[in-house]
């Protein structure tokens, strides 16, 4: 259906601020999608612009413009799927989105058509929300929302004569108003875990944490990510910072360059002999694509997830099913000091594997101290005497090793980080007999004084090792603390400089500044982490948390879908007394004096009647009560006064006379 | 007597607003979603959709604010139009053929600014049934204004006059989408004074002889003896005495003096001078370009129909007189609807 008189009746002005939203949605794709979608969006948009500003256009069917439109629109949807292999997925699909607003902008013609667009337009603000949810995010997608919602108003106002401020507070108008039944559908929605359908592939992809094996260069890489990894929040006392040894992934195999995990010895949970009273705390990890969750050394049990299953290995990892893609929340209890003694069946002999031809050097060394006639204990010892009195260095550019990395490190460069150390003193360790295991995760953390809780970030991301012991079971040793002690004690931030942690230029000049930045930070991690847990974290879990604070804890689906009824319901028949209520408004002091006036004296039986003019009343009015002849007289001429002499600085005295007339009612001509 | 409509606002329409008094009639705001409202529906549903499954919480934000924000859309656009007084005011007559505008004036006398109201013409039967389910088709106003707060608007509503008689605009619909174009929000008007339409005024025929005026007795070469008021082209039958030879022998042309005085030219236009012509209307329009000619010239005419007898004069009043009686000759009512 075609309707000639719409044609080409698109008000440029909204046509702007609609190109306008939309550059400002696809704008922070522009980096995720291939590099010439977004200067095609742009062009195809100011050459609209440019030909509706033209006003004398010619519509054809098919003119060379409309050709050449439409082969441009084939091309870039071929150039997508050259380069995805799909138009289907989170990356495609967003930039086939994109394409299409493209040139859908381009053929607005119809008033249809630009509805599509603006419509196109919000649904672009949700696929960004796919790859952010920061509260940066939701401010700027606000404004665009703004912006979309303002073309509307302004394609709407058919005359025209609406300035864009004006639009813009009528879309904020409606936007603000719209937030009450917003929050309530927000909270009070059903929500459901998992997905209903797959997601696409790459969902997931560019998410940083630690990998589940370690080379050299690998932790030191994450050490410059100021990214968090995890929050903890201590529900009683926090252990101290050097007691901070969030356990990941066990690695047991090595091939004498890389240790990595050996997937297929999973037994389950041994036991473990407490020595102290538990910790308990809350965990919020932050996605990371891998599946396995952090937890204190050592942790009790597998914690419960709401959406996955979750399971403790025989040397304590906590493995999920899936990797972990959106951000989670566990409640887990650790306990800081323990005795690991029972082991299955031939754990010991995985932990003494060491490929044969590597190592020399080393091999020899630890030759050397048996030969002395060190006991295993005394040997440890020694290793970690000699990371702490020879010329050993722990920094984050260590020298490229080349050959044998473990002799080279020990005998040569002597400079390393925590995966040097770590798989340099496994090394050694099973050489000596003595089985040995690298544990990956993260040492210490920040306290957040603003939340009162664990920031732990990638940049705490550390190695160290375990060690059996005859009559100890698994002991955790950290050859890195052998080395740079302030690291352990006082965290890994002592021993980095302060560019690593973003600290402006401005605020780097002295300590004073520093900890104003520090402040700050904590400030903003804290309403991050608030953030997080209320409106990115709102899942199935925490709503049910939620509802349970008004003692809505086993609350149903129907009984949901009621209470968000009756609360919009209240909401909107609130809106409708503001929005539609007919208030004669009389803003007029005077009127409003004058109206007292006249009721005082429809009390006596003197109407006022509509036609009459105010000193033909106050003569009909004079001549009825003589008694009050003065008073009325005196009121209208006032009244007269201001009203048709503009003398408005009568209006006090106005007001005195009218306060004073008081009729008496039982008059008697 | 023109009656003054009450658009009805929700929930508040049991009570009789200071606005109203007694000629007042009230009239119920309907509102429905556009088709744009429709589709918008659908794309929330999708949103929905995409937030459960990715269960993405500013997904679910974003499509909970645009829900929400119809709802708000729906209470703005009934704001729009609820409230509003509007009172028909007389049309002008116009001729067949030509536009017939229907004044409204708009009393919006709370305080808010209302924008983009739009006209159409609607069929009176079963027209809210029909609106209702034809909501979401696309409408074409016939006129569409804003109404500034605490004032009165006027807004003409065009109709085609397409024959001569009384025009009714029937049933207009007065409809707004603003703020969003999601809703629609309408109610009705129904006109109750008619347009004038005169004859389309057309036709070859001169002017029928002039008559013998009763005073002077001669064949109404038509002009009096008092005053100079100009000239006109001659025609045949023109007194010789009355040409104006001056300006024949400076090559100007051939014109008559003409002085204006009792024995004035007298025209009489009667049915019987167009009976000739093939049927009724023609006739009709014949007559009306005579009188149009006849006052454009300042001529003195009457006008004689079959049932009535206008007498000589001339003016606007006149002209008025003349034309709304062949207006009215053998009058069927143009109704839209029949």
């Amino acid at each position: 259906m075609t309707h000639k008189q719409t044609k080409d009746n698109i008000p440029i002005n909204s046509l702007y601020w609609l190109g306008g939203g939309l550059v400002l949605a696809t704008l922070p794709h522009s980096l995720r999608i291939p590099f010439w979608i977004m200067p095609l969006f742009l062009a195809l948009c100011v050459w609209k612009l440019y030909l509706s500003s033209q006003k004398q256009l010619k519509e054809k069917k098919f003119s060379a413009t409309n050709i050449l439109v439409f082969i441009l629109l084939v091309v870039g949807i071929t150039g997508i799927y050259h380069h995805f292999g799909t138009l289907l997925g989170r990356k495609a699909g967003v930039s086939l989105l994109i394409l299409l607003a493209g040139f859908k902008i381009f053929e607005i013609n119809h008033e249809r058509d630009f509805y599509v667009g603006c419509f196109l337009g919000y649904f672009l603000v949700v696929t960004n929300f796919l790859f952010t949810q920061t509260i940066g995010t939701a401010v700027y997608m606000a404004c665009t929302v703004l912006v979309m919602t303002l073309s509307l108003v302004m394609f709407n106002d058919t005359q025209g004569n609406l300035s864009a401020k004006a639009s813009g507070k009528i879309a904020a108008t409606l936007l603000l108003q719209s937030i009450p039944v917003m929050l309530i559908l927000f909270f009070l929605f059903p929500r459901i875990s998992g997905p209903l359908w797959g997601m696409p592939d790459d969902a997931h992809s560019g998410l940083t944490g630690i990998d589940d094996e370690m080379s050299p260069g690998s932790i030191s890489q994450l050490i410059l990510s100021n990214k968090v990894a995890f929050r903890a929040d201590f529900k009683n006392t926090q252990p101290e910072q050097s007691q901070l040894y969030w356990r990941g992934p066990v690695l047991l195999h090595t091939d004498g360059t890389t240790w990595s995990r050996t997937k297929s010895e999973y037994h389950g949970a041994t036991s473990l002999q407490t020595l102290t009273d538990p910790v308990s705390y809350t965990v919020t990890l932050e996605p990371h694509n891998k599946e396995w969750l952090y937890a204190l050394d050592m942790p009790g049990q597998n914690p419960v997830l709401e959406s996955k299953q979750s399971w403790m290995t025989s040397d304590f990892q906590l493995l999920t099913r899936k990797p972990v893609t959106r951000r989670i929340r566990y409640d887990i209890t650790s306990y800081p000091k323990y005795r690991i003694t029972e082991l299955y069946d031939g754990e010991l002999q995985i932990a003494l594997q060491l490929p044969q031809q590597q190592h020399g050097k080393t091999k020899a060394l630890i030759h050397k101290w048996q030969n002395e006639g060190l006991s295993k204990d005394q040997i440890i010892n020694r290793a970690l005497r000699l990371f702490n009195e020879d010329d050993f260095y722990y920094t984050l550019r260590p020298p490229l090793l080349e050959n044998d990395l473990v002799d080279e490190f020990l005998f040569e460069t002597k400079q390393g980080f925590c995966e040097h150390y770590a798989s340099a003193f496994a090394v050694m360790m099973r050489a000596a007999g003595i089985p040995a295991r690298i544990v990956l995760g993260y040492q210490g953390g920040e306290y957040n004084p603003v939340g009162d809780y664990v920031i732990v970030h990638q940049r705490n991301a550390h190695a160290w090792t375990e060690v059996w012991r005859q009559e100890q079971g698994w002991t955790r040793i950290d050859p890195t603390a052998a080395v740079s002690p302030l690291r352990i004690i006082e965290g890994i931030e002592s021993a980095l400089p302060n560019h690593i942690f973003n600290v402006p230029l401005v605020f780097s000049q002295n300590s004073l500044t520093i900890k104003i930045w520090q402040r700050l930070s904590f400030r903003w991690d804290a309403i991050n982490n608030q953030w997080n847990q209320w409106i990115i974290n709102y899942g199935p879990k925490r709503q049910k948390e939620f509802l349970g604070q008004f003692g809505l804890q086993d609350i149903n689906w129907s009984s949901m879908i009621f209470l968000i009824m009756a609360f919009t319901a209240v909401i909107f028949l609130y809106l409708t007394c503001v929005l539609l209520k007919n208030v004669p408004r009389n803003n007029d002091p005077v009127k409003r004096l004058y109206n007292q006036f006249c009721k005082k004296l429809s009390r006596c039986g003197i109407h006022h009647d509509v036609y009459e003019g105010p000193v033909a009343f106050a003569s009909r009015a004079a001549s009825e009560r003589s008694d009050l002849a003065s008073q009325i007289n005196n009121i209208t001429d006032i009244y007269v006064a201001i009203r048709y002499g503009s003398n408005e600085n009568q209006i006090p005295a106005m007001q005195e006379r009218v306060r004073a007339f008081r009729p008496s009612t039982n008059y008697h001509a | 007597m023109s009656e003054t409509i009450v658009l009805e606002q929700y929930p508040f329409s049991a009570r009789r607003t200071a606005a109203e008094n007694r000629e007042t009639k009230r009239q119920r705001v309907y509102i429905m979603p556009t088709r744009h409202g429709a589709v918008f529906g659908l794309m929330l549903f999708a949103m929905a959709m995409g937030a459960i499954n990715y269960n993405n919480s500013m997904a679910y934000i974003l499509t909970f604010l645009l829900s929400s924000l119809s709802l708000v859309t729906l209470l703005h656009t009934c704001k729009n139009l609820a409230g509003i007084l509007i009172t028909q005011a007389p049309a002008s007559p116009v001729f067949a053929g030509e536009l017939a505008k229907f004044p409204l004036i708009l009393d919006n006398r709370n305080g808010q600014l209302r924008l983009s109201i739009a006209f159409i013409k609607t069929k009176k039967k079963w027209s809210l049934l029909v609106d209702v389910l034809t909501s979401t088709g696309n409408e074409i106003p016939i006129a569409s204004c804003n109404a500034d707060a605490n004032t009165f608007n006027r807004v003409d509503l065009p109709v085609k006059a397409k024959q001569r008689g009384l025009l009714h605009a029937g049933r207009i619909k007065v409809f707004t989408t603003f703020p969003l174009g999601l809703f629609k929000a309408w109610s009705y008007i129904d006109m109750k004074q008619p347009c004038l339409v005169y004859p389309k005024p057309a036709g070859q025929k001169y002017f029928p002889p002039f008559k013998l005026t009763e005073d002077i007795g001669i064949q109404g070469n038509a002009s009096g003896t008092d005053d100079f008021i100009g000239f006109r082209n001659y025609r045949a039958g023109d007194s010789i005495k009355d040409i104006a030879w001056k300006a024949y022998a400076q090559h100007k042309g051939l014109f008559v003096k003409r002085f204006s005085g009792s024995g004035a030219d007298k025209l009489h236009l009667s049915w019987d001078d167009v009976s000739t012509l093939p049927d009724v209307e023609t006739c009709l329009s014949q007559l009306c370009l005579w009188i149009i000619e006849a006052e454009s010239q300042s001529l003195q005419y009457s006008l004689e129909l079959p049932e009535v007898f206008i007498d000589t004069g001339h003016g606007e009043e006149h002209q008025h007189r003349c034309l709304s009686a062949l207006a009215h000759h053998n009058i069927k009512i143009i109704n839209p609807e029949k």
